[in-house]
This record gives C-alpha cells, sequence and structure tokens, in this order.
C-alpha cells in the first residue's frame, strides 16, 4: 500500500508489484489450516507401537493417552497415573459422548495396565466400542 | 486491479487499505500452522469385559478355544479339556482350523506382566484366520 501510495504522488515509471495472487494463496493457506487443524492434546511421549496387519484407521478427533514401556501413564504432556485418568477423560467425554479414546501403548506395556486403564475409561463412561489401540499398520 | 482503475480515470474515488486485513489473515495463518498437529492414528478396538462387578462373566458355553498368554510370552491353547503350549506361530493353524468348522468368539486370557505387543500379535493372527469377537481377560497368574 505505501508503495502503491507513493507510485501515485511521484508519478514515475516504477511498476507496481501485484500482491493479489499472494493473498490468494495466503487465503488458501489459510483455509488449508483451518480446515485440518484438530485440537488433539499429545500424550507428549514416544513409544513403539505393536504391528498389526489388521489396524484400521481411527478417527482424527479423539482422547490420546499414552503408556510408556514402564508402564507410566500419560495424557496432555504430563504423567497423570492410572488413578488420575479417570476425571481427565471423564471431563471430555462430557464435552462430546462421541469422543474415541487411542491408547498409545509400547510394545513392552504390561496387559494388567493396559486392562486397568481400559476400565478406567469405561467407568468414566465411554462406550465400550470406542477404545482403541494405536498400533502400526503393516501390509501384506 | 482496483488500484489499477484508480490509477487510470484519476478519480477522487478513495481506496480501502487492505494492508491490515493482510496482517491479520498472516497472523491467523501462523498460528493455525503452529498449532496444527496431524494426528493419523491406526489401531484397533478392544474388547475386555465390563468392570462392573455384577455383570456376568463371557458365556462360557459359546467360547469354546481359549488362550492364555504368559507372563514369559509362552502362549497356551486350551480346547475343551485340552491344554496345550503352542507358541505364538501356532496360533494361527489352530484358530484356522477351528473357523473352518464354525466362527465363535475367541476368549484371550493374559497375564498380569505379560506385554501388549504379544496380545496384539495373538488378536491379529486371530483376526487374519477369520476369527471375530475376540475379548481379552486379564487372569492371575
Amino acid at each position: 500500500m505505501g508503495k502503491n501510495k507513493k507510485a501515485l504522488s511521484a508519478s514515475d515509471d516504477v511498476e507496481d508489484i501485484n500482491i493479489s495472487p499472494l493473498i490468494d494463496m495466503v487465503f488458501i493457506l489459510l483455509i488449508f489450516f483451518i480446515v485440518t487443524t484438530v485440537f488433539v492434546e499429545e500424550p507428549g511421549v514416544d513409544v513403539i507401537k505393536p504391528v498389526a496387519y489388521n489396524a484400521k484407521d481411527l478417527p482424527k478427533n479423539c482422547i490420546l493417552i499414552g503408556v510408556t514401556e514402564s508402564d507410566n501413564v500419560f495424557y496432555g504432556g504430563e504423567e497423570v497415573g492410572l488413578n488420575g485418568i479417570r476425571v481427565k477423560v471423564r471431563r471430555m467425554i462430557k464435552e462430546n459422548r462421541d469422543y474415541p479414546v487411542i491408547i498409545q501403548a509400547d510394545v513392552g506395556a504390561t496387559n494388567g495396565t493396559i486392562a486397568r486403564l481400559i476400565d478406567e475409561c469405561k467407568l468414566a463412561e465411554v462406550p465400550a466400542g470406542n477404545i482403541h489401540v494405536s498400533m502400526e499398520k503393516l501390509n501384506n | 486491479m482496483r488500484n489499477r482503475k484508480h490509477f487510470n480515470e484519476n478519480d477522487e474515488m478513495t481506496d480501502i487499505n487492505i494492508s491490515p486485513l493482510i496482517d491479520m489473515v498472516f497472523i491467523l495463518l501462523i498460528f493455525f500452522i503452529v498449532t496444527t498437529v496431524f494426528v493419523e492414528e491406526e489401531g484397533m478396538a478392544t474388547n475386555t469385559p465390563d468392570p462392573s462387578p455384577q455383570t456376568d462373566p463371557p458365556d462360557e458355553d459359546k467360547v469354546r478355544l481359549t488362550l492364555l498368554i504368559k507372563s514369559n510370552g509362552e502362549v497356551f491353547s486350551k480346547l475343551g479339556n485340552v491344554q496345550k503350549n503352542i507358541g505364538l506361530g501356532g496360533v494361527r493353524a489352530l484358530v484356522q482350523q477351528e473357523m473352518q468348522r464354525e466362527v465363535y468368539p475367541i476368549l484371550v486370557n493374559v497375564e498380569k506382566d505379560s506385554r501388549i505387543g504379544t496380545y496384539v500379535t495373538v488378536h491379529d493372527t486371530c483376526m487374519l484366520a477369520g476369527a471375530e469377537g475376540i475379548t481379552m481377560k486379564v487372569v492371575q497368574e
């Protein structure tokens, strides 16, 4: 804009750079990011996921819970433990009953912990079919 | 385009200043770029018995084949009253043979200290062998 004004007053031969394609592109990028953004709190732990052939795509809008190899339970970047997870999940489920729970478990996590975690989710009133374990998909 | 028109006709029409708009759009764009997380998860739903104590245990009559994953990673099968150590490799053949006659749900008992990786492999193998309705249940050692 400053450029335009200068060109007007000085009346010289400086060619104006046409910025409308740039703005169009920025708008398109903006719309892309608005549409693809999901506000999901990541557990913030790196896990090695179990592998399976039958893994299916899971919904993007979800509650993510991380379980490390040493059976520590993480939610939203902090360790909450098995006892703290029910409150967190219940709060999310109150907002939207259809929120699925995805457990990002390390291959080395014990089944006892996972089963207790699933029980906690069920007690937080997550429908039984909405609790998933995250996996790495193998292609046969 | 607007600018050019304004240029040529030399009239008194004032240009709308769009630079604040563009600034705002840039700020929004940066906000969305920074906050975007691409969650791309794949996995399976897990079946476990209900935690509330008053519900009945799964129908033992319909479940003829039971698998047991021990804490050391060994896999046992229990078909009728026969218990055998089949290992991870033996699951597929056994389940396939059973499912050819009739498809029925499988109960996978897991010991508390067994690994989720082993269970997922067993679950996956059972599904590949054509089983439906696989339930995981934690048992005492």
